[in-house]
């Protein structure tokens, strides 16, 4: 059964690129292509596909607020940014607001294919630098919270083996080689990577609870 | 055996059932002056005069130093088979022997100096029934004292022990217990003054002065009270007397400069030392005179006394810095210190009972009580005082910190904005030298016509890796290495994939390194990406080997791969070997390139770390083993 895919992408040379690329590949099937966030929500919610993928820089809302509501709707679904650099503001951002992973675009090896299977098995590509980010901001959470925020901490705090992870793709090894370092399936790699992505995404709104709390607003 | 017991028993059992014989008032005596040196009473043929006790020398024999003998008469009628007592009023002399029908039943040794020890114990003889006899008995005192202390015999009281002893008992509290009870008060007052002086070192008040005197001059007071001795060291004699006479009245100028530093006034030093003048008088006149002085002397010193403490409590009235409540104190003690000396002065003239104590003694302590009370009260103001400056202290600290916090807040401000202004200049600078340069470079092939599709893709794609990398420029952490290497290898995989070249990949934890400045950051991110980039494009190796680790105090950065090698001396520009050797002085550190043909190239670097660093640059607590 093919992977069904969404995109919403303004530029139409990237979008009919991606489209073409997702047609080639016999396990994807593109449902549609949008150019606004509002035309994109209205599909999903019409028809929810398996994978969406989203640019950031949308012409009516930001690319941020529809991976936020989109993912707030539909929790299976899974999120992928679209994004030229892959710098760690943007990325962390959209991991926040729950994207699972993100794609580079005008990439020369990986067919799109490749990603978007890694993405489901939870595999998303992620930098050195953003993994040297998520060690210091996960940790940062559980010593940030005591007491009865313990609780709600450990939900977003890192395990030592998901620390060992990041460590070793903070220094720059590679998927198979963190796998071999530590002397795990990279399969297993693949499905603490996405719990750390769950962690992150949760770890803000968690975040946001505190802030919300802190401000009198709950 | 029965006869026995019936003549011990009888009269005891007949005083039982008895009234107590009353307490006899002796107060009609016969005197006569005696020689000191003779303990026997003068012959009967003597003249001895009638008086009536009690008897103050200073009124009935003015200036008389000597011994007088007292003869008293009492009837006993049919008394009580039980133990009597005689009781004196009062210790008024320097020695006193008691005799009852020619029998000695008491006296004193002598009696400390008046001066110092000012109480007035009663004295109390029994007396065993046997000396007694039915109808008269004699009753002989005597007495050796001075008349310029009011020396003298008070009323002579007999009757039953158990009876006369209570009342004694009475008397010695009032006279006795009252003068030592102050004396301790005195005492520990002074201790606790000094302490309080000695513990308040810093502290600039006139209070603190005043605590010092006060102390001194209270302890003074307090002290023959507690060690219960009198300065009655050695035979009497010049040397006695001084240091008798100046201790008596040490206490004096202490007292007054404690008044007078309490008002917040500070006489001159040298007034100061004006006050301890007559001390000096005291210590050495008797000595350069002789003993003659010793009246003369104690009179003057009475009016040097009341001089200084009256004079000193009447400036500190005067005062506008004393508040009203420690002037009613001061009033009060003085009002009090007036009644003591009236009370004595009347006590010397006639005028009180003689058989009443002097009550000089309780001058000194009174004093001291009010100055403490005075004193006690100006510490909890300055404590109020000092809780309010400390309040006001805070306040200021509170604001001085917020206005530092402030200029803090804007000198990072600047520095940020400075920091920002650097990286906009560096980012700049890279697109133009670098970005613009190849970017024209692909348009022209392009334009050209000649180049193939996939020769500009491949360069367009290099140009996309180097954006990406300026990009990650900006967010790399301070000073840290390996975020430098592995996003460099991290933006290079789709080239080393492409390649076929096998990267071994071996990075240790690097300390952090604080002195590495962005600029620098991004000169090693340069130069990773192009010692990696010249092993991929020219050297034609199957492994690159990348390494780092913390090796004699500096980090090494090493790059080796298995290639054709280079020949060093002859400098390959296609290598971009130059291009290296800039960065790394530009990093400050040591390049070692070393190629042999057909052996392969190292590229070595070494950054020396500066004193200071640590090692274990990552937030994190766990490293994967290998």
């Amino acid at each position: 059964m093919a992977i069904r895919v969404c995109l919403i992408e303004d530029d139409s040379g990237t979008r009919e690129r991606v489209m073409a690329s997702i047609a080639a590949d016999g396990e994807l099937l593109g449902v549609s292509a949008h150019a606004t966030g509002a035309a994109g929500l209205a599909a999903i919610a019409e028809d929810p596909p398996d994978v969406l993928l989203v640019d950031l820089g949308l012409p009516d809302i930001s690319g941020l607020e529809v991976i936020r509501r989109a993912a707030a709707l539909y929790p299976d679904l899974a999120i992928m940014v679209l994004t030229a650099f892959g710098d760690e503001a943007n990325v962390l951002a959209a991991l926040e607001a729950g994207a699972q992973g993100y794609l580079l675009k005008g990439n020369l090896t990986h067919e799109i294919g490749v990603d978007i299977r890694d993405l489901k098995s939870g595999g998303a590509p992620l930098s050195p630098l953003i993994a040297r980010h998520l060690l210091g901001r996960l940790q940062a959470n559980w010593a940030g919270h005591s007491g009865t925020a313990a609780a709600q901490a450990e939900a977003v705090t890192l395990t030592p083996r998901e620390r060992e992870i990041l460590n070793a793709i903070s220094r720059g090894y590679n998927y198979a080689e963190t796998a071999t370092l530590l002397g795990i399936a990279p399969g297993t790699v693949h499905t603490h990577l996405k719990r750390i992505y769950r962690k992150l995404s949760v770890g803000s709104k968690t975040e946001a609870v505190f802030e919300a709390g802190r401000m009198g607003l709950l | 055996m029965l006869l026995l017991l019936a003549t011990v028993c009888c009269p005891v059992l007949a005083a039982l059932g008895q009234p107590l014989p009353p307490i006899l008032k002796l107060e009609q005596a016969l005197a006569t002056e005696g020689e000191p040196a003779m303990l026997r009473p003068p012959a009967p043929s003597e003249a001895w005069r009638e008086m009536r006790l009690p008897d103050n020398w200073g009124v009935s024999r003015p200036g008389y130093q000597g011994v007088v003998w007292y003869r008293l008469r009492f009837t006993l009628n049919n008394a009580p088979p039980r133990i009597y007592a005689f009781m004196l009023g009062r210790h008024a002399a320097t020695r006193y022997q008691v005799r009852i029908n020619g029998q000695t039943v008491g006296g004193t040794v002598g009696y400390p100096d008046p001066r110092t020890r000012l109480v007035h114990p009663s004295l109390f003889y029994t007396v065993p029934y046997s000396l007694l006899r039915p109808g008269d008995n004699e009753v002989l005192v005597r007495v050796e004292g001075d008349a310029r202390f009011n020396h003298g015999l008070t009323r002579v009281y007999f009757g039953p022990s158990e009876t006369l002893f209570p009342m004694q008992r009475e008397r010695q509290r009032h006279q006795v217990q009252v003068f030592v009870i102050a004396g301790f008060l005195a005492f520990f007052a002074g201790l606790f003054a000094l302490w309080a002086w000695r513990a308040s070192r810093n502290a600039p008040d006139p209070e603190r002065a005043a605590t010092g005197w006060f102390g001194l001059s209270a302890l003074i007071i307090g002290l023959p009270a507690v060690l219960n001795v009198t300065v009655g060291f050695g035979e009497p004699g010049v040397v006695r007397e001084a240091v008798l006479t100046l201790y008596t009245h040490a206490y004096a100028p202490p007292l007054a400069i404690a008044l007078l530093r309490l008002s917040h006034l500070r006489p001159r030093r040298q007034v100061e030392w004006l006050f301890f003048l007559p001390l000096l008088a005291c210590a050495v006149l008797p000595i350069a005179v002789g003993e003659g002085t010793q009246p003369g002397l104690t009179g003057a010193m009475f009016v040097v006394d009341s001089l200084l403490i009256f004079g000193a409590a009447a400036t500190a009235l005067a005062s506008p810095a004393l508040e009203r409540g420690m002037k009613a104190g001061l009033v009060l003690g003085v009002l009090a210190v007036v009644g003591l000396g009236v009370h004595d002065l009347g006590l010397g003239r006639g005028w009180v009972d003689f058989d009443q104590p002097h009550l000089r003694g309780l001058v000194a302590p009174v004093l001291t009580l009010a100055a403490g009370m005075m004193l006690a009260r100006a510490f909890r103001r300055s404590l109020a005082r000092a809780a309010a400056r400390r309040e006001e202290l805070e306040v200021m600290v509170a604001a001085r910190t917020r206005e530092i916090e402030a200029a803090q807040t804007e000198l990072n401000q600047v520095a940020r904005r400075e920091a920002a202004l650097e990286e906009r200049a560096r980012i700049m600078s890279d697109m133009h030298d670098g970005l613009g340069g190849s970017l024209v470079s692909v348009l022209s092939l392009a334009q050209s016509g000649r180049a193939e599709p996939r020769e500009i893709e491949i360069r367009l794609h290099e140009l996309l890796t180097e954006l990406r990398l300026t990009v990650d420029s900006i967010s790399l952490p301070e000073g840290d290495l390996v975020s430098v290497l592995a996003s460099v290898r991290y933006r290079l995989r789709e080239a080393l994939e492409l390649s076929g070249v096998e990267l071994r990949w071996r990075l240790e934890e690097l300390p952090l390194i604080a002195d590495l400045t962005p600029r620098k950051l991004r000169d090693m991110q340069l130069f990773c990406m192009e010692a990696l980039t010249n092993a991929l494009r020219h050297a034609r190796a199957r492994t690159i080997t990348v390494s780092a680790q913390v090796r004699e105090a500096a980090v090494e950065i090493e790059f080796i791969d298995d290639g054709i090698g280079i020949a060093t001396d002859t400098v390959a520009h296609g290598w971009g070997l130059p291009s290296l050797a800039r960065r790394a002085a530009a990093i400050g550190a040591v390049l070692d390139i070393d190629s042999q043909s057909g052996r392969g190239t190292s590229v070595r670097l070494r950054l020396p770390l500066p004193a200071g660093t640590t090692c274990g640059g990552v937030p994190t607590a766990a490293t994967p083993g290998s």
